[in-house]
């Protein structure tokens, strides 16, 4: 696989929430470990909004390909969001569920935009844990 | 029924989170130090402000070895995972007053670490969370914390 440069996760300088920390660790900790998600990462664009309904809490992310940068609250427009409890959102990052099948079991609520359809599913594929002792 | 911030309390959680079948299933194999930084300040009836209480809790596959408090600051490098909190929100954790995972979403709790595996092995921080807020029994010598005259509380949640 092509070498490719460091992709910075970079947190908000007005974020102050718990999730946003997480989020923003998490990913970078992720693409650290990882080539092939640095080279998923880069041809991500796109904005996320990542909602735990349960504890009202809200991030958005938004993938620039050459950077991640990670803030409080929704920063709409969206090119895709995700809504559903902090259970099922943990399940999703676990890589024990699939944002699709959680949407049509009513566990979550997933929206993307008609021009980045797949871009739930792309940045899930990004984002989730691999199998335990795989990066 | 052991006080808040007393060795006896910390034993006490000790014991419960090593009973705990759940604590054991849930954890990740392997050794790992956690630093959990308690900053005094104006609510709490414990610690007063600009105090600071370093607590070292060493897990290994699965079992509470240590529980802990550092008379010195130990170096964060020592650590796999750092919780920095105030005293007010750590006593309202233990007290069943707050939820957790609310306070850490919501950054009451600041988490340094390696988040892989705190999301890998989430439903521990439930099973934790039981062992401070439902299942030790705390005596509260000043009172519980929010009660408005500070009151003696030896209700244990």
């Amino acid at each position: 696989m092509t070498a490719i440069a460091d992709i910075p996760v970079r947190l908000d300088d007005n974020a102050t929430s718990g999730l946003a920390s997480i989020v923003q660790q998490f990913l970078e900790q992720q693409l650290a470990d990882s080539t092939r998600r640095r080279v998923r990462a880069s041809r991500l664009h796109g904005r996320l909004g990542l909602t735990a309904t349960d504890y009202d809490a809200s991030v958005t992310v938004d993938f620039r390909g050459d950077e991640i940068a990670i803030s409080d609250g929704n920063a709409g427009p969206f090119d895709a969001t995700i809504a559903g409890s902090y259970q099922s959102l943990t399940k999703l990052l676990q890589g024990r569920s699939n944002p699709l099948i959680e949407h049509l079991r009513g566990r979550l609520k997933v929206t993307s935009r008609i021009g980045n359809l797949f871009f739930p599913l792309r940045v899930h594929r990004l984002m989730k844990l691999a199998p335990e002792g795989n990066h | 029924m052991p006080a808040i911030y007393t060795t006896e309390w910390y034993e006490a959680i000790k014991k419960l989170l090593n009973e705990n079948p759940k604590v054991d299933k849930n954890s990740p194999r392997g050794t790992f130090h956690v630093l959990a930084k308690v900053v005094g300040d104006a609510r709490s009836l414990y610690l007063p402000a600009g105090e600071l209480r370093n607590f070292v809790v060493l897990f290994t596959d699965g079992k509470c070895l240590e529980y802990r408090q550092a008379d010195a600051p130990p170096p964060r490098k020592d650590f796999e995972f750092i919780f920095e909190l105030p005293a007010s929100v750590f006593e309202e954790v233990a007290a069943g007053q707050i939820d957790l995972i609310d306070a850490g979403l919501k950054g009451k709790i600041k988490i340094t670490g390696d988040m892989r595996i705190l999301i890998r092995h989430a439903e521990l921080v439930n099973e934790i969370y039981g062992a401070f807020a439902r299942e030790v029994e705390t005596l509260w010598p000043k009172g519980k914390p929010g009660s408005a005259d500070g009151a003696p509380g030896p209700a244990g949640h």
